[in-house]
């Protein structure tokens, strides 16, 4: 069944739809959701808010763009309604802004998945919440600005800052691992 | 390395991953649902019966009751001609010019009041053509949904927040650039090779205009062939296949069977060879018009004749047609409008029936060798804007207006008028998607 007849069937009601749709999305969207609350528990909790959000709002889908990437939106919302108690802070961490060329190609194959999840999961929140938002879920720096009430420019300096500091911890890892060697 | 080539890096990395679910979640969000809707299948069974048999009872009506009303008149004629013929006699007797004047109102009295009823009927048969006219209204409430998906003011705020980002605050453009840009590689490759049939089955009403042009006949001939042919009920029916080129873009092609049914109406008086046929017979006083000149030439047939009679014939013309068409979809919701535009090839032309000859004296058969018909018309242009509704997982109902437009004359080369058609219909019927 493509996307589409899941939509309609979810549009209509049809509760095999919906839960073909669940089933096909759940496990990635469940990836979405650790990125913002770090725990499996919490992660399902806004899972089960951004699913029933989903089917709420399917009809108003405009068969545009990637559904998976809407989905995607809704989760990160539902996420940061969860820890809504947390307001973003700027980040003010200093990172070396002057660093030199470097190709991390081979840094990341080298790495996992959860090594790399790990690096990125050990930047400060602020930095982490906008380079998950900006580089892994696609969403622009207005899209962030609004979602966490910031202004597009803080948007754009903090995912700066968030890369350099995440390409530094890249780095170090690379020349740790190699000494270890 | 560039900050993109380093952030696509990472995406690739993180974005191919899956977590497990606990198998609980499921039921959680499930219990947080809507009950599932109850009678959806009649609901939906009625809005399949309304968009495909109301339209189609409406042509059948008209069709079967214009075919009653034909057959009625020519079981009526025996009656008439004998009728005219006793009164005639009557005349015949009278010496004083006002007895007979009053005597010819008189025994045209039952000819009259037929011909009054034939008034009547078309009357009824036009006021239900205004009606029909009535049908595109039936596209009013996607104006509605299309405006509640703005912003619906109904809809809790703290809910609403959540999309607002996502649905209100960026141009569609930029989000769907956006969402495509970071769409994974594998779902843009599948998109881009799946392949969606799709097959339509329809029915249209369609009203027909029927030009008729001097070509190298008489003007007298062109004035006789548009005063006794009517066009009086059109429909088209077929089925399409179409696929989808990508999201929105589509191609479909198929067959479409048009029919035209036309009414050919006058008085036919033996023995007149020196009176054009086509003489009708004024509703009000009973007395015959000369079609060419509107001159009411009474007295003379009065005079003249014993016996005559109104003659009508029912031509139908049949043109199937091969329709070859490009599209374009938006969606909102269950509901589309598509819109599609191509050229249609004439595959097929039937004729049946008659016409009268340039000699303004006899009929021909339409059918035979020497109609005045192509045998085949060549190609048409074609336009079609459609409300699409999904009622099922596979199943739409179509409905919307229709434009065919035919290039050439449908009249062959040197007949004596030239011939041409269009024709505006109101589509309507089901989709199937595969």
């Amino acid at each position: 069944m493509t996307d589409r007849e899941l939509i309609e069937g979810c549009i209509r009601g049809d509760r095999n739809c919906q839960r073909a749709l669940f089933e096909k999305f759940a496990g990635k969207m469940k990836v979405v959701c650790m990125r913002y609350v770090n725990n499996h528990d919490d992660a399902e909790d806004v899972l089960q808010e951004g699913f029933i959000k989903v089917f709420k709002y399917i009809a108003k889908f405009s068969f545009e763009g990637s559904f998976e990437g809407w989905i995607r939106k809704i989760m990160v919302n539902a996420a940061l309604t969860k820890i809504t108690r947390y307001s973003y802070k700027e980040e003010v961490a200093m990172v070396h802004t002057n660093m030199p060329v470097y190709d991390y190609g081979d840094v990341i194959a080298d790495m996992s998945a959860k090594e790399l999840k790990a690096h990125i999961n050990a930047l400060p929140d602020g930095y982490r919440l906008v380079f998950n938002m900006y580089v892994i879920e696609g969403f622009s720096h207005k899209e962030i600005a609004e979602s966490l009430h910031i202004s597009e420019a803080t948007s754009r300096s903090q995912l700066l800052k968030a890369r350099l500091a995440l390409q530094q911890k890249l780095k170090k890892n690379k020349i740790t691992y190699s000494h270890a060697g | 390395m560039q900050d993109e080539q380093f952030d696509d890096l990472i995406r690739q990395k993180l974005n191919s991953e899956e977590e497990s679910v606990s198998t609980g979640l499921w039921s959680r969000v499930e219990a947080e649902l809507p009950v599932a809707k109850q009678g959806v299948f009649n609901r939906n069974l009625l809005w399949l019966l309304l968009f495909l048999l109301i339209p189609s009872g409406i042509g059948w009506y008209y069709f079967t009751s214009n075919q009653t009303e034909i057959s009625s008149l020519n079981d009526n004629q025996p009656n008439k001609a004998e009728a005219i013929s006793n009164k005639s006699s009557l005349v015949n007797i009278a010496d004083n010019k006002s007895e007979q004047d009053n005597s010819i109102k008189s025994a045209n009295n039952d000819a009259a009041n037929n011909s009054i009823r034939n008034h009547s009927a078309k009357s009824n048969y036009s006021t239900v053509l205004i009606n029909n006219n009535a049908v595109p209204k039936t596209l009013e409430p996607l104006r509605v949904i299309a405006s509640t998906t703005k912003e619906n003011p109904k809809v809790n705020n703290s809910e609403w927040d959540l999309l607002k980002p996502i649905q209100i605050t960026l141009p569609e453009s930029e989000i769907s650039q956006a969402l495509i840009t970071h769409k994974p590689a594998s779902e843009i490759e599948k998109t881009k090779k799946g392949i969606r049939v799709f097959t339509d089955v329809y029915y249209a009403p369609e009203f027909t205009q029927h030009t008729r042009d001097l070509g190298s006949g008489n003007t007298a001939y062109l004035k006789l062939r548009r005063n006794t042919e009517k066009n009086i009920y059109s429909h088209s029916q077929g089925i399409r296949a179409g696929f989808w080129l990508n999201t929105n873009f589509f191609f479909k092609t198929g067959i479409d069977i048009f029919d035209m049914n036309e009414r050919l109406s006058y008085t036919f008086i033996p023995g007149m060879g020196n009176l054009p046929v086509g003489m009708r017979i004024d509703s009000i006083n009973g007395y015959y018009i000369n079609p060419l000149t509107n001159a009411l030439v009474a007295d003379t047939i009065v005079g003249s004749v014993n016996a005559t009679g109104e003659i009508i014939i029912s031509n139908h013309y049949r043109f199937v047609n091969v329709p070859i068409m490009f599209g374009w979809r938006y969606n909102r919701g269950l509901w589309s409008i598509q819109s599609s535009a191509g050229i249609y090839m004439n595959i097929y032309s039937g004729y049946k029936g008659k016409i009268i000859q340039e000699n303004m004296q006899s009929l021909i058969d339409i059918s035979s060798a020497a109609t005045p018909y192509k045998q085949n018309i060549g190609l048409g242009i074609s336009g079609e804007v459609i409300a699409t509704y999904s009622i099922f997982q596979n199943i739409e109902v179509l409905i919307g207006p229709k434009y065919n437009y035919h290039l050439s004359d449908i009249s062959r080369k040197g007949a004596p008028i030239r011939e041409k058609m269009s024709s505006i219909g109101m589509f309507s019927g089901i989709r199937l998607n595969f």
